[in-house]
């Protein structure tokens, strides 16, 4: 058993010893502790990855702490701060442990392992290089550190066996990856235990994995600056109120406060609880925690409106009192807001008759309701889902001769630069964003956020460098959701069983935010029809919905897929057929070939019992989604005898832009992807495209190809210069001998730099988005779910068996990587439809699930085998051939989850997610 | 203030909170939900170490769960306590989550773990999950809180009619240390002066054990509801039954009965909605106690 002894530590040797070895950065910001009353005074002798070390800790601190702050071991991740994520883990002793809610006075005489300590060179981490199991990489050391252990236990007990994936499953349980790579941890896992990576080192599929398994990607988070000091927001409790009073002043008396500003002004509305108050920075995150709560804040409270049903009710507060009011809301959708009618604190319809015949789809409707075709009518109702990124919000300022620089867990470097620009009235070329690895966005990381500003302000204010990092209690209250929604759909068919009206009323659940649309989504897969489509924001004193992977896209199509199934069984018909005379998409109707061609899919009826516990179905749906592209999309090709480098300023938050421009410039050169680098997350790079909208691939192949068509031209002109002409091959050009590579004809030259653009599609685009940079191309892509359940029916559980994606984006850029999205995006899917809920106390709007335990996403053990098929036809119109696809594998699941259910049991369900509250509840 | 004691006798005179594997402490203590005095024992020796004696297992407070789920005599002679140990929490947290720790810990309701509220169990006038959000919460209403008693480790020792080993010497029936509920601060009965030093758990030859959980994802969840028995002849006719059952109520509960028809009327009461946010617990009460006695008897 260790022992700790409680003694003072004297200033001298022993301290400057230790400060020594952990920098100057810590050691300054130590002596800033010491002259606050507060030097650490514990002693702790630990050997950290072979090293001995002797610290002096606090006695709150954690072995992660101590870890990442005192050795400047950021491998390990704080992810959710209660054990149940496991980012955080490390080896202590020979056993994988939460270093997050391990006191770091229990390291103690204690062997660490961390994931530097594996070097990168445990089989364990080549075979998740190999494999691609990772996408964000942040929760990467924690699965890699656990799973090597797991390794090292296999590989002593059984040899070079295979182990299950139930196995698997239960060493991992610990873990929870939120992009979803799942799929291919197992097949690191079981594939390294039986020998596959013993001697081989594969090439890696993500250009990143390499740093990511091995703890060296630096996120925000990781960010550490000499004189860097640590900023956080002064929260509101109450949902509605005015504040009346923030005591700054007071605050910068308290034990390590070096700045504080206000951000909501005394006399202002605070219209939820999360809202930013104020801010402060200390020069500790330790300090900083303790003055958080101790900071003087009055305010007049008035009564919230917290549920959908209280804001609607007659006589309810107004969350904005009027319009003007209303013009400072936050947006949900990815797009501009459309429309501005408001009834007290439902804000709509929005409903283009542009779009949409609203008369005609009613008069369709009644028709068939008085029996002339069939008629479906249903409401459907799903929970906010949020976003949980395991990567909170963090941002880094720091501001040097007059040359603002941030780094921040973002999914625009550009947008994020030129936003800060604006608000801070500084030329953008004196501000620099860096964003060179961002553990998952999912859609809320997009422009300026609140994080930014505080870092910003407080950089300002402090002439030092400002860090912000949500702990996970914020990131769940204020870090963003998929709105809460309620669609009323009546669809009707002919008796041919065309689709002749549809009247669809989306609500949306969207906090303090406006916008989000998913009446224009049901038009999406099934287009010629009369309808009457409209969306309404339902305001409440709870925080902003922010977009969200698909937006809107999820609970549309629960409702029309659930439509579309129910109709089906009415016309005694199979899915496929009905849907089939409804689409009008060529790219939809291959997928529909795809689905009819699966085994699984004719044997669907043989899966069913009509009794017994366990009841297993089929379930189909589609999904659709819009093309986005930015025609200013540029990416620069530097190539020389060092090689050849491309760059451009767009970011990887786990979506692999990184190897999909590798892949699309490599194809062009005819060379491997891993010959060339990219440079991503820097905006002084070529402008390049935010990440959102599935606009990544769309807009930057293009000018990837089009940078090495040039750069092909360029080598071609040296080659002419040496007096070599032939025909351009694959890898170089050709000779009557052999084939000169492009590293031959780049040796002993200088520089060649070319820049490629986005250049438009071979048809016109649909409709360019007002002031946004962005084009909507005309050529839409589809996407078909089909699920396979077993539902029991004792328990209420909903367990997906099996799942399969058809998706036609066109060309497939980089097939390893666009496979890890499909599966990421079906995984989310599922995690949305069964169990994630975020819950508020309905009379104060406090969050209740504010950790990973009470909001739960879904663990390794709860996802089946996911089957990817890519559709490659159709897109020859579109400028490369290819569009995103992050976002259409997404939207469908959900229904997809619904209408298998619905086959299994003949139960609809109509509210998500399927816990076995609602099921039980609900299920006949 | 975390003070590291050094003895047994240091510790029970101590006033504080004990600190073991630390791992729900260190999230309250982290989010602001406790701040008061610990007394941390990593200083005192031994406490950690499964010894098979006369008629079962004397279990050191300081054993982690890893030790007691890796235990091979506790694996074959008390399935039920093995199965219940592996059953909860994550690897990363049974390999420092002590067997201490985790009959002591403190609810998982969402309004105690939340900073942003004061209930009754943090010096407020009220449950505020009786009046706001209580899904997880109890079935049966046993007075003040309501959030199930957080456990499993407990409620399986007392199907086990464990003895709880206090301040190295003094013995009380475990169930005595949770008969209360959680009437006060704690979930526990455990006195200021006595500090929990080991568990004996009887084990009785020929007789079957499971422990089982019913949650909504495959792994890693607190329960819904979770059951462990004890018993004997077949699976169609199973006698002198001794569950215990968690989920549903402020306390431990454990019953007995005679046969499968008293097991079924056991578990009609314990099925009675009180609270009707979580009265599809009731629909599991049942399901749950089948399925543990199925896997006890080999049968899942």
């Amino acid at each position: 058993m260790s022992k700790v002894n409680r003694r003072q530590l004297l200033k001298g040797a022993l301290l400057s010893a230790t400060a020594a070895r952990l920098g100057v950065t810590r050691a300054e910001a130590s002596e800033e502790e010491e002259s606050a009353g507060l030097k650490p005074e514990l002693q702790v002798s630990v050997e950290v990855n072979g090293r001995s070390e002797r610290l002096a800790v606090h006695e709150e601190e954690t072995a992660l702490e101590l870890l990442r702050e005192r050795l400047g071991l950021t491998g390990a991740k704080l992810g959710c701060g209660s054990g149940s994520c496991g980012a955080c883990t490390v080896v202590v002793n020979g056993v994988p442990v939460a270093s997050c809610l391990m006191p770091a006075t229990a390291l103690n005489d204690q062997t660490v392992t961390t994931v530097e300590g594996l070097y990168g060179e445990h089989i364990m981490q080549r075979a998740f290089v190999a494999e691609d199991g990772l996408q964000c990489g942040y929760c990467t050391p924690g699965f890699v550190v656990e799973a090597a252990a797991f390794f090292d236990r296999w590989r002593a007990a059984y040899g070079r066996s295979e182990p299950t994936r139930e196995q698997v499953a239960e060493a991992l349980s610990g873990h929870l990856c939120r992009c979803g790579a799942y799929s291919s941890i197992f097949d690191a896992v079981i594939k390294a235990c039986r020998g596959d990576y013993d001697h081989e080192q594969a090439l890696p599929v993500r250009h990143d994995a390499p740093e990511k398994v091995s703890g060296r990607a630096k996120f925000t988070v990781d960010v550490s600056l000499p004189k860097m000091v640590f900023a956080g927001a002064v929260r509101s409790n109450y949902a509605s109120a005015v504040l009346t009073g923030l005591d700054l002043e007071h605050a910068l008396s308290l034990p390590g406060v070096v700045g504080a500003v206000q951000l909501t002004k005394t006399g202002g509305r605070v219209r939820y609880v999360g809202q930013e108050l104020g801010a402060l920075a200390a020069t500790s995150a330790r300090l900083l925690r303790e003055a958080l709560v101790m900071v003087k804040v009055s305010v007049e409270v008035l009564e919230p409106v917290i549920t959908e049903e209280q804001a609607l009710a007659q006589g309810a507060p107004l969350v904005y009192e009027g319009k003007r009011q209303a013009k400072s809301a936050p947006s949900a959708a990815e797009g501009p807001i459309l429309g501005n009618q408001w009834r007290g604190n439902l804000r709509g319809p929005f409903s283009s008759s542009m779009l949409a015949k609203p008369k005609r789809g009613r008069k369709a409707v009644a028709r068939a309701k008085e029996g002339q075709g069939s008629y479906f009518s249903g409401t459907f109702t799903t929970k906010a889902q949020v976003h949980t990124s395991l990567e909170p919000h963090a941002a880094v300022a720091s501001m040097k001769n007059g040359h603002l620089t941030v780094w921040a867990s973002t999914q625009s470097v550009v947008e994020l630069a030129e936003d800060l620009a604006q608000h801070y009235k500084m030329p953008v070329d004196q501000v620099t964003v860096i964003a060179e690895y961002v553990g998952g966005g999912f859609g809320a990381k997009a422009g300026m956020q609140m994080e930014s500003r505080i870092a910003v302000d407080l950089a300002l204010q402090c002439g030092r460098p400002v860090k912000v990092v949500n702990s996970r209690s914020e990131e769940m209250m204020v870090g963003g959701y998929r709105p809460s929604s309620k669609v009323e759909i009546e669809v009707a068919t002919d008796e041919q069983g065309a689709l002749s009206g549809m009247v669809f009323d989306g609500y949306n659940g969207n906090g303090v935010s406006l916008g989000t649309i998913m009446g224009l989504l049901a038009r999406l897969p099934y287009r010629g029809t009369e309808r009457a489509l409209a969306d309404y924001d339902i305001v409440t004193n709870t925080p902003p919905a922010r977009p969200f992977r698909g937006p809107g896209g999820p609970p549309a199509f629960f409702a029309l897929e659930g439509a579309a199934d129910e109709l089906a069984i009415v016309r005694g018909e199979s899915p496929v057929a009905l849907r089939r005379r409804w689409n009008t998409n060529p790219v939809r109707a291959h997928l529909f070939d795809w689905v009819e061609g699966l085994e699984v899919w004719q044997n669907r009826d043989q899966l069913r019992s009509e009794s017994g516990r366990y009841r297993r179905g089929l379930g189909l749906a589609s999904g659709a989604w819009w093309v986005f592209w930015e025609p200013s999309a540029q990416v620069q090709i530097d190539a020389s005898e060092h090689g050849i480098v491309a760059s451009t300023a767009s970011q990887d938050m786990g979506n692999g832009t990184r190897s999909m421009v590798a892949y699309a410039i490599a194809s062009v050169l005819g060379v491997k992807p891993q010959q060339i680098k990219v440079n991503l997350g820097n905006s002084h790079w070529v402008k390049g495209p935010t990440s959102s909208g599935s606009r990544t691939t769309g807009s930057l192949a293009p000018a990837a190809t089009h940078a090495a068509e040039q750069l092909i031209e360029a080598l071609v002109e040296v080659a002419a210069r040496r007096g070599v002409e032939g025909e351009v091959v694959p890898g170089g050009v050709r000779q009557p001998q052999r084939v000169i590579p492009w590293s031959e004809l780049l040796a002993g030259e200088p520089r060649i730099t070319v820049v490629g653009r986005r250049r438009p599609d071979f048809e016109r685009p649909f409709l360019p988005m007002a002031n946004s940079g962005l084009l909507i191309g005309r050529t839409l892509p589809a996407c078909l779910n089909l699920t396979m359940v077993e539902v029991d029916t004792r328990l209420g559980v909903v367990k997906p068996v099996e799942a399969w994606v058809g998706i036609g984006v066109g060309k497939i850029v980089c097939e390893p990587v666009a496979r890890s999205q499909m599966e990421g995006s079906v995984i989310q899917g599922l995690s949305y439809a069964l169990y994630e809920d975020r819950v508020l106390d309905p009379h104060t709007g406090r969050l209740l699930s504010h950790n990973l335990d009470d909001y739960r996403i879904a663990g390794i053990s709860d996802i089946p085998e996911v089957h990817v098929h890519f559709e490659e036809r159709g897109f020859e119109k579109v400028r490369g051939g290819s569009v995103g696809l992050g976002e259409l594998g997404t939207v469908g699941v959900a229904a997809s989850v619904a209408n298998a259910v619905r086959h299994a049991t003949g139960w609809r369900p109509f509210n998500l997610p399927l816990s076995p509250k609602t099921v039980l509840g609900e299920m006949a | 203030m975390i003070t590291f004691v050094r003895s047994v006798e240091e510790a029970a005179a101590a006033t504080g909170t004990y600190r073991a594997g630390g791992t729900d402490l260190m999230e309250l203590r982290r989010h602001g939900v406790h701040s008061s005095a610990v007394l941390d024992l990593q200083n005192i020796e031994g406490l950690d170490q499964i010894e098979e004696v006369d008629g079962g297992f004397l279990i050191g407070a300081k054993t982690t769960l890893r030790q007691l789920g890796e235990h091979p005599g506790v694996l074959q002679r008390a399935p039920g306590v093995h199965m219940a140990a592996l059953g909860l929490a994550t690897p990363q947290i049974r390999a420092r989550a002590t067997l201490g720790g985790s009959l002591f810990q403190q609810v998982r309701c969402w309004y105690y773990r939340s900073p942003q509220f004061r209930c009754a169990k943090k010096g407020g006038f009220e449950c505020l999950a009786r009046r706001g959000e209580a899904r997880f919460h109890s079935l049966l209403d046993h007075g003040r809180c309501i959030a199930p008693h957080p456990s499993t480790m407990a409620m399986a020792l007392m199907a086990y009619e464990a003895t709880a080993v206090i301040n190295g010497h003094h013995k009380r029936p475990l169930a005595e240390l949770f008969s209360g509920g959680q009437q006060a601060a704690n979930t526990h009965e455990l006195l200021p002066d006595e500090l929990l030093t080991g568990v004996f758990v009887p084990v009785v030859d020929g007789e079957v054990s499971a422990y089982h959980r019913t949650i909504h994802r495959s792994r890693a969840e607190w329960p819904l509801v979770e059951v462990c028995v004890r018993a004997r002849g077949t699976v169609k006719a199973p006698t002198e039954i001794v569950v215990g059952i968690g989920g549903i109520s402020n306390r431990p509960l454990v019953g007995r009965a005679v046969n499968q028809a008293a097991l079924l009327e056991l578990c009609e009461g314990w099925a009675r909605v009180d609270l009707a946010q979580a009265a599809y617990k009731a629909k599991l009460v049942w399901p749950t106690v089948e399925d543990t006695l199925k896997i006890a008897f080999g049968e899942r």
